[in-house]
């Protein structure tokens, strides 16, 4: 009888999607929509709620900390997308300059039901992250789990969170072009617009999206060369190989959507 | 009077040039006491390959490789072949995981530290002298004194010791290259951890 309780009550806690506090930190994993259509994607987010005074990572943490990661346990033939992350802030970590996020965070990631799929689907993730203040580091973790049931989508309570966290992520644009040359100390960054889209690099704050290329402590600020615009930076100390990519997050400083620019070195030409 | 000036301004210009731990170099010189009051003196271990390895036994990174006992195996396992070990703590008084000397060599003791001497550089300099940035932070001078590794002391930067098994071992495998007489690949790459509370 006892065993039995134990059993109903351990099912009951399974299926609650509630937020997981650990650490600096409290988790939850959020939807869009609480039902799934077979072969559509269905938007969802992990949202960390960080304490005040303490701060988590970005994709490139900087000198020290760590990204959030995420290991999905999914039914058979759903897929996940990318656990995206919004435009960072900068911040000092003691001595070391760092990238990430205060307050709260919304990462979208979208899932995909394979065609066909029926029934109510249980995914379940266990997120990873850090959080560090001045005086110290604390890591916390979460197993979150979504239940999805099959019908028409409808927005849920948090549809509208997940919209403004997609508005964050920052988008691919072909409008402009980056390049960099390397010097042995510093990286040169040009900038070139490829259409006659109005354009003013003044308008964003700039960050390095790949991780001991720039030197994370190096403010990245473009001045305008011709038609062009160029920014000399710092490398980071532990980029001893020839650097063959950076990738550059541009966050506008009011209403412009944020923006990536990925510049990847050309192969070198066999002889 | 004119020599004196001079060389007043080539011995700043000398300093200013060591400020910085660079692979490759002369690692800085340095002298400390240890945590048992013997005094530990860099210049004087020439002919000895040394290891570094900066500590703050409150930080999770740190824990991580003491949790599950691979620090203090890595420290055995190297002490056994000639290797000097330093295990230094650089946290300031009042910062986290900052211990008075005895009371570090009493915890190291406490963790099973291995290490051939526990120093704590409550003023930073040693730290400061190797940019030491995070725990763990491992750095590895060879009989030469020169600097050969400044780096991560593996390639997984979590705090979950399920994670050590299954990384590459950058630091173990940089020793075992020195003590080999070979190259280092990798001597230089990102450490991660904790900032050092200096």
């Amino acid at each position: 009888m006892f065993a039995r309780t134990a059993v109903i009550f351990a099912s009951v806690a399974t299926v609650s999607l509630g937020a997981v506090r650990s650490g600096k930190a409290e988790a939850d994993w959020i939807a869009a929509t609480g039902f799934y259509a077979a072969g559509k994607p269905v938007q969802t987010a992990v949202r960390l709620v960080v304490d005040a005074g303490w701060h988590t990572y970005w994709q490139n943490p900087g000198e020290g900390g760590m990204k959030i990661s995420a290991v999905w346990e999914l039914p058979a033939g759903w897929t996940a997308g990318e656990l995206e992350h919004p435009v960072p802030k900068r911040f000092m970590t003691g001595e070391l300059a760092g990238f990430g996020y205060e307050g709260s965070v919304v990462f979208p990631v979208k899932f995909t039901p394979p065609a066909g799929f029926t029934g109510t689907a249980k995914l379940s993730g266990k997120i990873s992250w850090l959080t560090c203040d001045d005086q110290s580091c604390v890591p916390g973790n979460a197993v979150l789990e979504l239940s999805l049931t099959a019908g028409e989508p409808t927005a849920t309570a948090e549809a509208k969170l997940i919209e403004d966290a997609l508005r964050k992520i920052p988008q691919q644009n072909s409008a402009l072009k980056l390049t960099v040359a390397e010097s042995p100390k510093s990286l040169t960054l040009t900038l070139a617009r490829e259409t006659t889209q109005a354009f003013d690099p003044a308008n964003y704050e700039i960050f390095p999206a790949t991780p001991q290329v720039v030197d994370p402590a190096a403010k990245l600020e473009f001045t305008q060369a011709g038609d062009n615009w160029t920014a000399e930076v710092a490398k980071s100390e532990y980029a001893t190989k020839a650097i063959l990519e950076l990738t550059l997050v541009l966050a506008g400083k009011s209403t412009q959507p944020p923006l990536v620019l990925t510049w990847t070195a050309e192969p070198a030409k066999s002889h | 009077m004119k020599n004196i000036i001079l060389s007043a301004i080539v011995g700043a210009c000398a300093l200013a040039t060591v400020h910085a731990a660079d692979v490759g170099k002369e690692a800085p010189l340095f002298t400390a006491k240890d945590a048992k009051g013997a005094s530990v003196s860099l210049t004087e271990l020439r002919g000895k390959v040394v290891v570094l390895e900066w500590v703050n036994y409150e930080c999770p990174f740190v824990k991580k490789h003491y949790s599950g006992g691979n620090l203090q195996k890595l420290q055995a396992d190297y002490t056994g072949k000639e290797v000097v070990w330093l295990t230094i703590n650089s946290a300031a008084p009042g910062k986290q995981g900052y211990l008075e000397s005895s009371k570090l060599g009493e915890f190291a003791n406490a963790q099973g530290n291995k290490a051939s001497h526990v120093i704590s550089d409550s003023d930073g300099k040693i730290g400061k002298a190797y940019d030491a940035k995070v725990t763990p932070h491992m750095f590895i001078v060879d009989k030469e004194g020169k600097l050969v590794y400044n780096g991560a002391i593996d390639s997984k930067p979590t705090p979950d010791a399920a994670d050590v098994m299954t990384a590459d071992k950058l630091f173990a495998n940089a020793l075992d290259a020195v003590l080999a007489g070979k190259d280092v690949v990798n001597a230089k790459n990102a450490p991660y951890g904790c900032g050092v509370k200096y």
